[in-house]
């Protein structure tokens, strides 16, 4: 054993990550399904949006850059695809760092688009039995799948009178309107923009934004990522159910790799006295629970165990869940280098060697 | 582009930034001096859209707000490091971001990170019909927070009680950390999950779930 | 001047936006508070970056211009960043196909190259911290005495406890328990899930709340060293 332990002490670092390698990818290659119990921080932010009503609104800040794009990203689609279901309305917004609009504009683009497509559904189907529409199709060469992701975003563009994606697609979309496609769509039952929800990207004022948002969000943002004027928007001009402020806000959620959580505490908690949650890298989760204790947080989720719980509690698997067979191995493999590494330390502590 | 592709360009350069693990190499290098390149440039994308033609130009120019030429000027002052006898400029939009910052901000920090955390420390039992381990808890928490108080303060020799809460503190102390260093485990892990998934399921589809 | 404006500047300031939470009048909330410190601030920080992208482009010309080891990598990082700058700063009804050339939005070189190469490279970059972090669990990570024993050993139990095994055993200790023990229930001594939310919530919570008073304190020390000219290091070395 001795032996074993003072050898594997001198091999190459680089073989550690070979096992390190080979220990992720197993689960990943058994397609291990792990069921989780969610934990009770979690229940509480899911049990918050649960209990929304339509046309309440939520607000996520996506203050991230790619490095934690796994541990933060699940929780992001988690969250936006719950809101989505509730029919409640979601704004975001990335402050901390530029890179992080990239990741927030993904998350809610990409969340929209799958359930508009999804309410699409039968719209889409039937097109492909249009003559037209399938000689454009066969024109084109286009496969099934291209054309129901440009379709599940141009219905939803014609009714936002999103000139931009319009314009890529003008021959489809003359098509679309001689055959009167769009009078066939519900538009109350899709999400639009400026109407369920909308982006504004990066923001440059970091707490400045913070303290703006909550007095007047027009004002202080102006525009959103797809240069929209927002007073142009219902959903900010509507005498009825506009957003001014965060008064118009059910919840703050701040998707954290950073100290941003203190920040949104800080104006939006203390300032506003709004609700606050956070969902963050499991690095930093500790530094959280304090604020959880004192509810000035009404829900935490803490890496992507808590986008596991998350999924788990909106039954909707996805990355979190699927890294979780992974995260067990990983995590035993740790264990065993700490206890051997000890093991080693003590046999050549007995041994009189040097301590290391 | 086809998807294909796409995520063939992201797998490639994805294994260029991994052969570093190996040894530093020109692979490596390329993509490291690309990736400084373009979130620099993706950065001047955000701040001119969003920043700029959102905060400055649309309000000046659209709006009429001539006020807000002002601010703008003040903002200038950073190109001030084109010169030596210019640099001190700088100082100027730095000084009234953080003479106000710091002036404002003094309150609500206060309030956030010590008033309410001291009061729900202090306030802990005053939540009638807690059962005995929510007490038991809440004794913890509050000798937790004193004896690891204690630790941290230096004004007093570390001997006698003293010593011995500081000793309760640091034990209680090396639970929190170790909490810190588990889940630092954890979410170094999840980061290197999520890009071998991308490999084996979006890039390869050698599984699919 | 050039450094007694700026240190009177943060002074003034200070003091004044110390008080203006606490005010209620009109001009305190209106022009003080909303107009001067959100809008005006606002549209100052929004030119900052021009220092960063100056320095970038400083750092690599030098290291061009005196062909510096690797320079060659200079030119890709310039050509990097003036690209894909220019493309965001294109307008957006630029389009070949149903590809947008120029703009920010979700269709345009801009963010496709955020998302297939910028991503990708980044989340790698940091990924590469799991192989050293297991490397320095088995060299570094040393029970030397009562307290790393403690540490490592809740991090042990919080590292089970997060993952699904962590219920997966204590599932199966309670199998064991009910099937052949009956009273005491020791099985929740393999509650690891349980445990990790137990360390989470008292000694976690307590400890950093304690470190929390800590640094808020240094924060409010430093906020008014600032305010006070005490704390000078941002002026910069030069007069």
């Amino acid at each position: 054993m001795n032996n074993f332990i003072i050898w594997f002490g001198k091999i190459d670092r680089r073989w550690l990550y070979l096992l390190m390698a080979i220990v992720v990818s197993i689960p990943i290659f058994m397609r291990m399904k792990m069921k989780v119990k969610p934990a009770e921080p979690v229940i509480m932010l899911y049990d918050f949006i649960e209990n929304l009503e339509p046309m309440d609104t939520i607000l996520i800040s996506f203050d991230y850059s790619p490095d934690s794009l796994a541990e933060l990203q699940p929780m992001a689609k988690a969250l936006i695809y719950h809101a989505l279901n509730k029919d409640v309305r979601i704004l975001g917004i990335a402050l901390a760092w530029p890179s992080a609009a990239g990741l927030g504009l993904d998350a809610m683009k990409g969340e929209v688009h799958n359930y508009n497509k999804k309410i699409l559904g039968t719209v889409i189907e039937n097109l492909f039995e249009n003559t037209e529409i399938s000689k454009y199709i066969e024109s084109k060469k286009m496969k099934k799948e291209l054309f129901t992701n440009i379709i599940a975003d141009l219905i939803p563009a014609h009714f936002e009178d999103n000139k931009s994606t319009i314009s890529v697609n003008k021959k489809l979309y003359a098509i679309l309107e001689k055959q009167s496609v769009f009078s066939k769509v519900d538009s109350k039952t899709l999400k639009l923009i400026g109407r369920d929800w909308d982006y504004f990207g990066y923001k440059p004022g970091y707490a400045l934004v913070m303290l703006g948002m909550g007095s007047d969000m027009i004002k202080t943002l102006n525009t959103d990522y797809f240069g929209n004027e927002l007073k142009d928007f219902d959903m900010f001009s509507n005498p009825t159910y506009k957003i001014k402020n965060y008064d118009n806000i059910s919840v703050v959620i701040d998707l954290a790799a950073g100290g941003s959580p203190g920040a949104w505490m800080t104006y939006v908690n203390t300032k506003f006295g709004r609700p606050v949650a956070t969902g963050v890298t499991a690095v930093m989760a500790a530094d959280y629970y304090p604020f959880l204790q004192s509810k000035q947080l009404i829900g935490l989720l803490n890496g992507m165990r808590g986008a596991a719980d998350y999924e788990t509690l909106i039954n909707k698997p996805g990355l979190g869940l699927q890294g979780m067979g992974s995260q067990t191995f990983a995590h035993l493999l740790i264990i065993a280098f700490i206890i051997l590494g000890n093991l080693g330390y003590l046999a050549s502590k007995k041994s009189g060697g040097e301590n290391e | 582009m086809s998807s294909i592709i796409t995520t063939s360009i992201a797998a490639i350069l994805t294994l260029f930034i991994f052969s570093f693990l190996y040894k530093d190499n020109p692979l490596y290098k390329f993509a490291e001096h690309l990736l400084v390149g373009i979130s620099v440039g993706y950065i001047i994308g955000q701040i001119y859209r969003l920043g700029f033609i959102s905060y400055v130009w649309n309000p000046i120019i659209h709006d009429h707000n001539y006020l807000y030429i002002i601010p703008t000027i003040i903002g200038l002052f950073y190109l001030g490091f084109v010169s030596t006898k210019t640099m001190w400029l700088i100082r100027i939009p730095i000084a009234l971001g953080m003479g106000m910052g710091a002036g404002y901000g003094i309150s609500y920090t206060f309030q956030t990170n010590i008033f309410i955390q001291l009061r729900e420390t202090i306030m802990v039992f005053n939540h009638p019909g807690m059962g005995f381990w929510a007490i038991f808890a809440n004794i913890l928490l509050v000798i937790g927070v004193f004896t690891a108080i204690i630790y941290f303060f230096f004004s007093w020799k570390h001997e006698g009680a003293v010593g011995v809460l500081a000793k309760v503190g640091i034990y209680f102390l090396m639970i929190g950390f170790g909490a810190s260093f588990g889940l630092t485990v954890m979410g170094r892990i999840s980061l290197l999950i999520g890009r071998f998934l991308f490999l084996f399921k979006d890039w390869l589809h050698l599984i699919s779930y | 001047m050039k450094r007694k404006l700026p240190l009177m500047l943060v002074l003034t300031l200070g003091i004044i936006y110390f008080f203006v939470p606490f005010i209620s009048s009109p001009f305190a909330n209106e022009i003080l508070y909303k107009e001067l410190y959100i809008n005006w601030i606002k549209i100052v920080g929004v030119f900052a970056i021009v220092m960063s992208i100056a320095s970038l482009w400083r750092r690599n010309i030098v290291k061009i211009q005196r062909k510096h080891g690797d320079y060659i990598y200079s030119y890709i990082e310039i050509i990097g960043m003036v690209v894909i700058g220019l493309l965001a700063i294109l307008p957006n009804s630029l389009h070949i196909g149903n590809v947008n050339i120029g703009g920010i939005g979700d269709r345009s070189v801009y963010s496709w190259v955020f998302s297939n190469m910028q991503v990708p490279m980044q989340a790698t970059m940091f990924s590469m911290l799991a192989f050293y972090i297991a490397s320095a669990a088995y060299r570094s990570f040393r029970a030397r005495n009562a307290e790393a024993t403690l540490l490592l050993i809740t991090a042990a139990i919080v590292m089970i406890g997060r993952v699904p095994l962590g219920e997966n055993v204590y599932q199966l200790m309670n199998g064991v328990n009910s099937h052949f023990i009956s009273g005491f229930h020791w099985a929740k001594l393999f509650d690891f899930q349980g445990w990790t939310q137990v360390i989470l919530d008292i000694p976690n919570t307590a400890t950093k709340r304690a470190i929390l008073f800590g640094v808020s304190m240094g924060m409010v020390a430093t906020s008014l060293k600032i305010i006070f000219g005490i704390e000078k290091s941002w002026l910069g070395g030069s007069e």
